[in-house]
């Protein structure tokens, strides 16, 4: 049982003003995103207009020039997430079970090292990361760049999914074994939808963060191959800065993430609030 | 009841997993280099927002080369990035590697040295026996030169220039024209302006890391080349750590600081878009020491047309220090051969058309910059850009004035520490006594104890 | 209790666990073969990521310390022809003046200003405010704030960006009401990338607690209440103890977080102004790809991966002290 805390006007008054709080840097980005020509301060940037939304879709304006449209950097980051969403599902799923179903010393020791490797700050060997690419020949190829961010996100992912097999009982299993299926054919029939919404924590956080990546793919690619977080950070140093185009930009590469969480949040119900990922 | 989510999410996987192999080949995205291909890798953001006077470049070249050898295909290969210096980290980590290397490579002047030292571009010595090369003054074949050997050739160059507002100058009761013959001068007519109108940023510098490369190169050394001391002695290889006119320049930047930019102006990113977009419209600033560059902001038919800055601002040559006469300091982009290149005679040749009068003077009239050629300036495209922008033409007349930054493998971390120290003293965290003995000391640490010397006359 | 054997033994035997399987299992030919196919079978389910992470996660970090151990340099002679020079790069940068333990100091900073206060101990206070609004309050305020978690972090960089510059909303705001502003990019730049980092993570503690708080019984709140406990008794002698475990999985996994940051850092003052706000991940990238030492920016990352090993070793401690890693033989 939970307990009920009394609900309070207070704590609701003092969670709205917090809630405001957090608004205010959206509320620039829309503002500016739906003016005619914004700049840095919230007036006088002209009437309401959705010009800038529809330019993203025709060409990206001039304010793209040298980073590829935007399209193609939107599409670029969806290969690179969805690619990465995928490989790390699939990969997670077929190695957390085997860790989490045949216990023995050495799968122990994996484990240990599978949450070592989930504290590895990625930033520090990107630069080996970088000359390694060179020499293999596979730089700036956003399949191998996928390969790479599968890597850095299976650790965690594994973890979680195996933590989330654990809690499925292993006599359900075995009444299917009993029915003569394999241990693959138990996994796919049994235990995994038993876990949907762990696959679905594993997903989305794991397309979250691909989608929000800049530092690996800022490094690993470039020209055409660049993602939107990198041509995003083009425009930070720019010359000549569309405020405006920029901010209709942002709040396009910003919504998929935030559409994904909210659909998969209704979908799999509370039990998606990292709970029982996190406290193991 | 499940199963219907389970079945969904399956048809997610299988349909990602095609898509995903289905459009990304395991391959790189780049061909291997071909006798037939040419590859040209080059900064997307060195040409003037609106226009695309590098591709436009090469592949006027490129037709052009073409006609020579049929066949031949020249593929541009487009960087993009923030700022300088991670177009130069990325093209030096690009030729590391035969597969990633370009055959032709836009290389930032001052790194020639450097990059021939790693081995990166090799020399082309065919160019001294080119018709175009005699065209090239002495200063501008001395840019691509490293160790004796041609690597490159200039494609595009500037100049330094001390733009002032005419207004600003004459309420704070200064002469117009106005020409600086020394530091002092220099420090005097800040204050005055200053002293006059507290509102206004006297002088606007470039100081401070922030801004790299440029606050060592326009920052410092361009003050330091109206001195008799240079960074680095061609006559002994040694690099000069101190002498009189370093500590006159040091002196001087420290006496400019009440008068130059307030921090939060040159350590924003966008800085250079605050001076010119913002104060120099504005009459906020008295006098800007810049490239010869931004009045091609201001032309018609740019992205901020503004005809008034030609009424507003005046130009003035770029000083010695009292020893009469004026000086200046050139950068700019070359054209390099890759080492990597497989066809190194269709390289040059594509070089060479690159820069041809006609193409060095249509690329400089779209981008803004001088043309390194002298016969360029004869060029109907430079001609008639000229017409519209006068500054063009007194910039291109500081040329014979003009120093290069040192060939020398080591310049980028020695410039590097030049714009620190320029920063250190800008936001006073650093008298000019202290920072010039920093300076001996990191460069001494750099180059070692054996390569510095320091001046005494 | 009894559990039937898996399909690789055939047969019903019955076996109580998994060690009285392997123990009475290698007896037998037969079990014996069993035990081999289970293990390859396990072998086979985790080879994909195996060989994904050896190859991309295992051979950089190898690389990593063997190019901190070399003169290697972006460009210049060494960039080709570089050569083993021992700890050298390491004796200087723990050399005064390198910059290195400023970096140090200002990633503990930004650890502190923004993971421990400004995610943790916010975190808590929202996670424990929420319980007590209305579900109207629960339901929009934490959608706002779990959606700044989601937004990319190179926008939560340009909003805060556009916002604390020189003429953004922050200063006309105060201007509005009379109040100066002084850019904090450049006066506070620490305090502007902690904010902003704040802001943008604080959702995940949120979360964390608020899920560790909703599972905290009622009894044991009640029956402190009867024994004359106040709000703050309560928290201190009841709530924090049941929730430590939590507290601490969050600390470590936000430390973690918060050291390998660097886009928002990167993106809003590029470490600056001077070196001001070069924490110890923008700080290795100046050194490799702005000074152009490659080997010596790449000496510098193995300090930070020997930063967040320490981290990581703590985690797995308290995840093993609480039984998450015990495993099932």
């Amino acid at each position: 049982m939970s307990s009920q805390p009394v609900v309070g006007k207070l704590p609701s008054a003092a969670m709205s003003v917090i809630g405001v709080i957090f608004l205010v840097p959206f509320v620039w980005l829309v503002v500016a995103a739906f003016q005619q020509h914004g700049s840095l301060e919230l007036a006088g940037g002209g009437g309401f207009t959705l010009s800038h939304f529809i330019n993203l879709f025709h060409g990206g304006g001039s304010f793209l020039e040298g980073g590829g449209s935007f399209l193609a950097s939107f599409g670029n980051s969806l290969y690179l997430a969805v690619g990465t969403t995928v490989l790390t599902t699939v990969i997670c799923v077929l190695a957390a079970y085997p860790l989490s179903r045949f216990g023995s010393r050495t799968q122990e020791y994996f484990v240990y090292v599978l949450v070592f490797l989930t504290g590895l700050p990625i930033i520090a060997i990107m630069i080996p990361t970088y000359d390694y690419f060179v020499t293999l020949d596979i730089i700036n190829s956003k399949f191998w760049t996928v390969c790479f961010m599968t890597a850095t996100a299976l650790p965690f992912a594994t973890w979680i999914a195996r933590s989330f097999i654990d809690a499925v009982p292993r006599e359900l299993e075995e009444a299917a074994w009993m029915d003569g299926m394999t241990r693959a054919g138990s996994l796919a029939h049994v235990v995994v939808p038993m876990i949907v919404p762990g696959i679905c924590v594993v997903a989305v956080f794991t397309f979250v963060n691909a989608w929000s990546d800049f530092f690996v793919p800022y490094i690993l690619l470039q020209g055409s191959n660049n993602p939107a977080s990198v041509t995003m950070y083009s425009f930070f140093g720019q010359y000549n800065i569309d405020y405006s185009a920029v901010a209709a930009f942002a709040i396009v590469y910003s919504l998929p993430p935030v559409v994904l969480y909210l659909v998969v949040t209704r979908w799999v119900g509370q039990g998606f609030a990292l709970r029982g990922a996190l406290k193991g | 009841m499940k199963h219907r989510h389970l079945a969904s999410l399956g048809c997610l996987v299988v349909v990602a997993a095609t898509v995903l192999v289905g459009c990304g080949s395991p391959a790189a995205s780049k061909s291997p280099h071909s006798s037939k291909t040419l590859t040209v890798m080059y900064w997307t953001e060195f040409d003037t927002p609106g226009t695309n006077a590098t591709p436009d470049l090469v592949k006027s070249a490129a037709a052009e080369l073409a006609s020579q050898h049929p066949g031949v295909k020249v593929v541009l290969e487009p960087v993009t990035t923030d700022s300088e210096s991670t177009y130069y980290a990325k093209i030096d980590l690009a030729q590391r590697s035969a597969a990633t290397a370009p055959d032709v490579v836009m290389e930032d002047s001052f790194l020639i040295g450097s990059d021939a030292s790693a081995g990166f571009i090799q020399p082309v010595p065919q160019l001294a026996s080119w018709s175009g090369w005699k065209h090239f003054p002495t200063a501008m074949q001395g840019i691509a030169t490293y160790d004796g050997k041609i690597y490159g050739v200039m494609n595009s160059t500037d100049v330094q220039l001390a733009y002032y507002n005419t207004a600003l100058f004459k309420k704070a009761g200064l002469p117009v024209p106005w020409q600086p013959h020394s530091f002092a001068d220099i420090v005097a007519a800040s204050k005055a302006l200053s002293e006059h109108d507290p509102g206004i940023v006297p002088t606007w510098l470039y100081t401070g890391t922030p801004l790299g490369e440029a606050s060592s190169f326009r920052g410092f050394e361009v003050f330091l080349d109206g001195t008799h001391d240079r960074l680095y002695n061609d006559k002994t290889h040694k690099w000069e750590i101190s002498g009189p006119g370093f500590t006159a320049t040091w002196n001087f930047l420290a006496a400019m600081r009440p008068y130059e930019e307030p921090v939060s102006d040159w350590s924003n990113p966008n800085a250079s878009a605050t001076v010119d977009l913002n104060l120099m419209p504005a009459s906020k600033v008295g006098i800007v020491f810049d490239g010869s560059w931004v009045s091609t902001a201001y032309v018609p038919h740019s992205l901020k047309p503004w005809p008034a800055f030609f009424t507003t601002f005046d130009e003035a040559r770029m000083t010695t220090d009292g020893m009469g006469g004026y000086t200046n300091q050139s950068g700019g982009f070359a054209w390099s051969l890759s080492t990597h290149a497989a066809n190194p005679s269709l390289g040059v040749d594509l070089i060479e058309d690159m820069s041809s009068a006609s193409n060095i003077a249509s690329f400089n009239a779209t981008d803004g910059n001088l043309p390194p050629r002298s016969d360029a300036v004869d060029e109907p495209a430079w001609v008639q850009v000229n017409k519209l922008d006068p500054v063009l033409t007194f910039a291109s007349k500081q040329l014979v004035y003009t120093n290069y930054r040192p060939n020398q493998a080591a310049y980028p971390q020695v410039s590097n520490e030049i714009a620190a120290l320029t920063g250190d003293i800008s936001s006073g965290s650093m008298t000019a006594a202290q920072a010039e003995q920093a300076y001996e000391a990191k460069v001494t640490q750099i180059v070692g104890a054996r390569n510095v010397e320091a001046m005494s006359s | 209790m009894t559990r039937l054997s898996d399909p690789g033994e055939h047969g019903g035997s019955v076996v109580a666990n998994g060690n009285a399987a392997a123990l009475t299992g290698a007896l037998r030919p037969a079990r014996l073969r069993a035990r081999t196919r289970r293990r390859l079978t396990g072998l086979t389910m985790v080879a994909p990521m195996l060989v994904i992470v050896l190859a991309f996660l295992g051979w950089p970090l190898i690389w990593t310390l063997v190019l901190s151990l070399t003169n290697m340099t972006v460009t210049g002679p060494t960039a080709t022809h570089y050569q083993f020079i021992g700890l050298a790069n390491y004796r200087e940068l723990f050399a005064s003046g390198s910059g290195l333990v400023q970096s140090i100091l200002l990633s503990l900073y930004y650890l502190g200003a923004s993971a421990y206060i400004g995610q943790a101990l916010f975190g808590f206070v929202l996670a424990y405010l929420m319980l007590r609004c209305t579900t109207t309050v629960r339901k929009v305020v934490g959608s706002i704030i779990i959606v700044c978690w989601l937004v990319p972090e190179i926008i939560a960089a340009w909003m805060w960006f556009a916002m604390l510059s020189n003429g953004g909303t922050l200063q006309q705001g105060l201007h509005a009401v009379g109040i100066p502003y002084q850019t904090w990019l450049v006066s506070h730049p620490m305090i502007s990338v902690s904010v902003a980092n704040s802001w943008r993570g604080v959702a995940f503690s949120f979360l964390l607690f608020s899920a560790a708080l909703s599972d905290v019984p009622a009894e044991l709140i009640d029956a402190a209440q009867v024994d004359g406990a106040n709000a703050w008794q309560r928290l201190r002698s009841v709530i924090i103890p049941l929730l430590a475990t939590t507290i601490l999985v969050d600390f470590v996994l936000i430390t973690l977080g918060t050291l390998n940051d660097f886009t928002l850092i990167f993106a809003m003052t590029g470490g600056g102004p001077g070196t001001s706000s070069n924490v110890l991940s923008v700080f290795m990238y100046q050194q490799a790809f702005v000074t152009f030492r490659l080997a010596y920016g790449t000496a510098s990352a193995v300090v930070l991966l020997a930063i967040g090993a320490v981290f990581s070793f703590i985690y797995i401690r308290t995840l093993r002290r609480q039984g998450a890693l015990n495993f099932a033989r």
